[in-house]
């Protein structure tokens, strides 16, 4: 096993070495920045994760629009399995540029490692770029981080795997 | 100190048709009396997000539980007969039938004469049985049922070394993933300990826990009275019989077996896993999966209690016939008395506390199974998993109560 994910449950989490990383622990740690970001969102929102993958492209699509930026990336963040990997370590690097929020995930993240409990390892890339692109503020804890600029930047970084 | 035989002993029968839910309940007078719990398509939806957020290793995990709270506190409560509070008994048999299998009954707040607003499984000893003729066939081949009732005390004081079952024990796993590997052992070293070490048949770090070597020691005789696996389960949703345990594979290739056939010859059988594992898991060893399938056509226990530690491995599917399928149940039907299973995701600090206490009152006070896991729950829910039912209500208990 990687360094960075050793002993999920009592070692700190190393933000700069996220492709170290197992499948199987990244993808819990995108699952844990959905968990703390949905609680921004608003409430009767349809969850991401549930989302098929046409509505999720249509909705991704939408939100790549709104922002001037290319719509095509929005399939093939969805359809791409390969991307997934590449794509999460991008938003979760932009993520960890807000200590406050980093912290609230990393936190999620260590309370889901000490469940008994096997994952599929399937990193929900999308889901959270859904998230990322459409919350304007995100709650962590009692601090609140504009989520706009961090978004912004976020998306930078996805396109530089998807031009 | 108090006596087995003094134990008020109820049952909860619950039936669900197409359009209300009914209970049954049996008062340990023997007296019986219907009820009505609700309108099924009212409470349909309510069982169905309700099992969803059981099945959100996240919500578990952060224990963001809002739908088992409601389910405690206010709806759940339509579950219980209105002569529970004045009646309350010792130990109390659920049978639950249809959508109500896998509901937490034993975490639904209710109060008695002398408490308030407890958690039903605080106030009893509570055991499931999925059907009135397993659990039948559960008491029927309980080796503890074979000690005199009237000499059984139990309680604060440790029993006498005459009266003191002599159990033996085979506590192993394997965290495959190796994300909890030191957890896993210390667990299952937890265990033995509290039997004593000389009684333990078959520790962890023994032999690589595969499929063969579980196998080969289950076949040993004198057959262990508690059995404690602790691996992780893998559930398939589409072929039940294919879900299981995920263990390694043996570092010695194949094994052959001799069948014995007609006339004094034998077969050679070659003892392969049913199933390849589950591409999705990657695994830190090469791993198989020990399918519920192949435990019922190549394994047979004698267990008084089978504690299985792993995922969700009390929750299943209900398959055909009302049979619930999982991992637990599969144990009782191949031989054990009693099986003790989360009932979701566990945390691993829950599942420990509670191994603890459990076998601390099992084993030093001498108490029957449903009462040392009141005991464990009454424990659990005063001290640091206080305000937790997700925590403090994860195990359950199926089969025999004694």
């Amino acid at each position: 096993m990687s360094e960075a994910g050793k002993s999920a449950n009592d070692k700190k989490l190393d933000w700069s070495k996220l492709n170290e990383l197992s499948d199987q622990q990244l993808a819990a740690l995108v699952e844990s920045a959905i968990f703390v970001l949905k609680q921004s969102d608003a409430p009767g929102a349809p969850s991401p994760t549930e989302m098929p993958a046409g509505p999720m492209t249509k909705a991704l699509e939408q939100l790549l629009r709104e922002r001037g930026a290319d719509t095509s990336a929005a399939g093939r963040v969805v359809k791409h399995r390969e991307l997934a990997r590449p794509v999460a370590v991008a938003l979760l690097s932009a993520i960890a540029t807000e200590p406050a929020l980093a912290q609230e995930v990393e936190r999620v993240w260590r309370e889901r490692g000490g469940l008994l409990v096997v994952g599929t390892g399937v990193i929900l890339a999308s889901a959270l770029l859904f998230l990322v692109l459409k919350l304007k503020k995100v709650k962590a804890g009692s601090v609140v981080v504009v989520f706009d600029k961090l978004s912004t930047g976020a998306l930078g970084s996805v396109f530089k795997f998807l031009s | 100190m108090a006596l087995i035989s003094d134990l008020k002993i109820s049952a909860l029968e619950f039936a669900v048709a197409s359009s209300e839910l009914a209970g049954m309940w049996t008062a340990p007078s023997g007296a019986r009396e219907h009820f009505r719990i609700g309108a099924t398509r009212d409470l349909l939806p309510r069982v169905d997000a309700l099992r969803s957020e059981l099945r959100d290793p996240m919500a578990i995990s952060t224990g963001e539980t809002p739908r088992l709270r409601e389910f405690a506190a206010d709806w759940g409560s339509s579950f219980l007969p209105p002569a529970l509070a004045t009646d309350m008994p010792d130990v109390l048999v659920i049978v639950p039938h249809a959508l109500t299998h896998d509901l937490p009954i034993h975490l639904i707040r209710t109060s008695t004469p002398a408490v308030e607003d407890r958690p039903l499984g605080v106030l009893a000893g509570i055991t499931y049985a999925s059907s009135r003729s397993l659990f039948i066939r559960t008491v029927e081949r309980n080796e503890a049922r074979q000690r005199d009732l009237k000499q059984w005390h139990y309680g604060e004081q440790r029993p006498r070394p005459d009266q003191a079952p002599l159990r033996s024990v085979m506590s192993g796993g394997v965290d495959v993933l190796g994300d909890l590997d030191s957890e896993f052992t210390e667990t299952c070293r937890l265990v033995t300990e509290q039997f004593g070490g000389e009684r333990t048949l078959f520790a962890v770090g023994s032999f690589p826990y595969s499929r063969t070597t579980v196998k080969a020691a289950l076949r040993r005789k004198p057959t262990p009275s508690v059995l404690c696996v602790m691996a992780h389960g893998w559930v398939d949703n589409n072929n039940h019989r294919m879900s299981g345990l995920l263990v390694e594979r043996d570092s010695v290739g194949v094994t052959k077996r001799p069948i014995p056939l007609h006339g004094g010859r034998y077969f050679d059988f070659r003892d392969l896993p049913l199933r390849r594992p589950p591409h999705q898991i990657k695994a830190i060893k090469e791993i198989e999966v020990f399918t519920t399938a192949e435990l019922e056509v190549d394994a047979q226990i004698a267990c008084e209690l089978v504690m299985l530690l792993g995922c969700s491995a009390g929750w299943g599917r209900v398959l055909q016939g009302d049979e619930p399928a999982s991992l637990a149940e599969t144990w009782l039907k191949i031989g054990a008395a009693s099986v003790v299973a989360p009932l979701w995701d566990a945390p691993i600090a829950a599942v420990r506390a509670w191994t603890t206490e459990f076998l601390h009152a099992w084993t030093q006070h001498d108490m029957p199974k449903a009462l040392a896991l009141r005991y464990a729950m009454q424990k659990m829910s005063e001290g640091s998993f206080q305000n937790a039912p997700e925590r403090f209500g994860v195990m359950t208990l199926r089969g025999d109560w004694l």
